[in-house]
């Protein structure tokens, strides 16, 4: 028994050694031997803009009490509640009072992309499907503009709903609400994200 | 009189609070970073908000990304008002790039080498997205549609391959492991019983080859 067991711990003892040494050089190998000898040419290209909401806005998209389905081209609250909004060629009443400013501290121009997380749903879960919730942008605002003809159905995706805002420039913003006739009366609500892009570049 | 003054103050400055709003601003100085495949690595993103309210923000990654940066951890930060770009705050964002390049393998996936001949540069583009807190809606009537606001760059990923021979690793290990545990029996086996009975059995087996030698 000694001398057969003294056999087998000198093999398996060698083993290990082995094992251990080849261990060892593996992560050596992994970690590398390059030298590299380098001169650079440095430039920083930075980009960058910063947008925000009108406090209109912010504080969310309201289509208050509707008391008689079905309706078509609901207006938003705030779709014409702006008193002197600065616009071309002077201020405006009846303007929107929603809007995306691009920050002055921007330098480039801006797209702007919009979607919806989901239909408009109740808390009992009916729903007012997401495309009879429509928008219109514009880059001026009067009683008018955005116009309700220009309305496009809002979906879950992104898409462009404002191109080449300029540094300083606002995209204005309306929205409108068709209810169908069978909609169970209730609260709906979702939430709109809006998203601001370098110009060309996709949402 | 006073009370007429004070009033007025209240008024403004609750008006002044309802026309404040919060933004976000994203300044990117790395559109793009090359990092091998299986290594950690970060981007320093800055954000500011140059409007007159601080808002929180929160770096994430866009879908198209997901996969190749993975296991990624974003803090969520306050932007103070009022900050300009020059004084754009960085926000880390780190990530792990998981093997994406094609192995051969041997013993089922225990030992595996990587050949980077005729296994293009991986590329992959998306966007990183910095956005803030969401708003909120009163909800009346028919209710409404809360909003929210976040802005992005692209940003591109380039995935080095690192050419490997066979990678040996989980067998060195395995045999190490292997060869100890039996050291490790063997010595056990031959340790267990005490000295004294260890020598008298000795003792014993040599009584008897003698007696044998004089038979």
């Amino acid at each position: 028994m000694g001398y057969k067991d003294n056999i087998v711990v000198l093999i398996f003892a060698a083993v290990f050694l082995f094992s251990i040494i080849m261990l060892m050089n593996q992560g050596v190998r992994t970690t590398g031997y390059a030298t590299t000898a380098t001169t650079t040419s440095n430039v920083t290209i930075s980009t960058y803009f910063a947008i925000d909401m009108s406090t209109n806005l912010t504080n969310g998209i309201e289509f208050g009490t509707i008391n008689s389905i079905p309706v078509t081209n609901w207006n938003a609250t705030d779709n014409n509640n702006s008193v002197n909004t600065t616009g071309v060629g002077g201020t405006y009443n009846q303007s929107t009072s929603m809007w995306l400013n691009v920050s002055t501290d921007s330098n480039t121009n801006v797209d702007f992309c919009v979607k919806a997380d989901t239909a408009l749903t109740s808390s009992g879960a009916s729903t007012i499907g997401v495309g009879n919730e429509s928008y219109a942008n514009h880059t001026v605002t009067n009683v008018s503009l955005p116009l309700v003809t220009s309305a496009v159905d809002l979906t879950t995706g992104y898409v462009k709903s404002g191109f080449n805002i300029t540094v300083g420039g606002n995209d204005y913003l309306r929205f409108w609400l068709d209810v169908p006739a069978a909609t169970t009366a209730a609260y709906y609500n979702n939430t709109l994200s809006f998203e601001g892009v370098t110009t060309g570049a996709g949402c | 009189m006073t009370k007429k003054i004070l009033i007025t103050i209240v008024f403004a400055f609750i008006l002044m609070i309802s026309l404040a709003s919060a933004g976000v601003g994203l300044k990117i100085t790395q559109g793009d970073i090359k990092i091998n495949e299986g290594q950690e690595g970060c981007i320093t993103p800055e954000a500011y908000n140059p409007f007159p309210t601080g808002t929180n923000v929160q770096v994430v990654i866009s879908d198209e990304l997901k996969d190749v940066l993975t296991e990624y951890d974003s803090e969520i930060k306050y932007l103070p008002p009022e900050t300009s770009s020059a004084e754009a705050l960085p926000i880390k964002l780190c990530f792990k790039v998981p093997e994406v390049y094609q192995r051969s393998y041997l013993v089922g996936k225990v030992i595996d080498k990587v050949d980077c001949t005729n296994q293009p540069m991986k590329e992959y583009k998306g966007d990183i997205i910095l956005e803030s807190t969401p708003g909120g809606t009163d909800g009346a009537g028919a209710g409404g549609s809360a909003t929210r606001m976040s802005v992005s760059q692209p940003l591109v990923v380039r995935v080095a391959c690192l050419s490997s021979g066979w990678d040996f690793t989980f067998a060195y290990a395995f045999a190490a492991f292997l060869s100890a545990g039996i050291v490790g029996l063997v010595l056990y086996r031959r340790f267990r019983t005490p000295k004294d009975v260890r020598l008298k059995k000795k003792m014993a087996k040599l009584q008897a080859e003698m007696k044998g030698m004089k038979k």
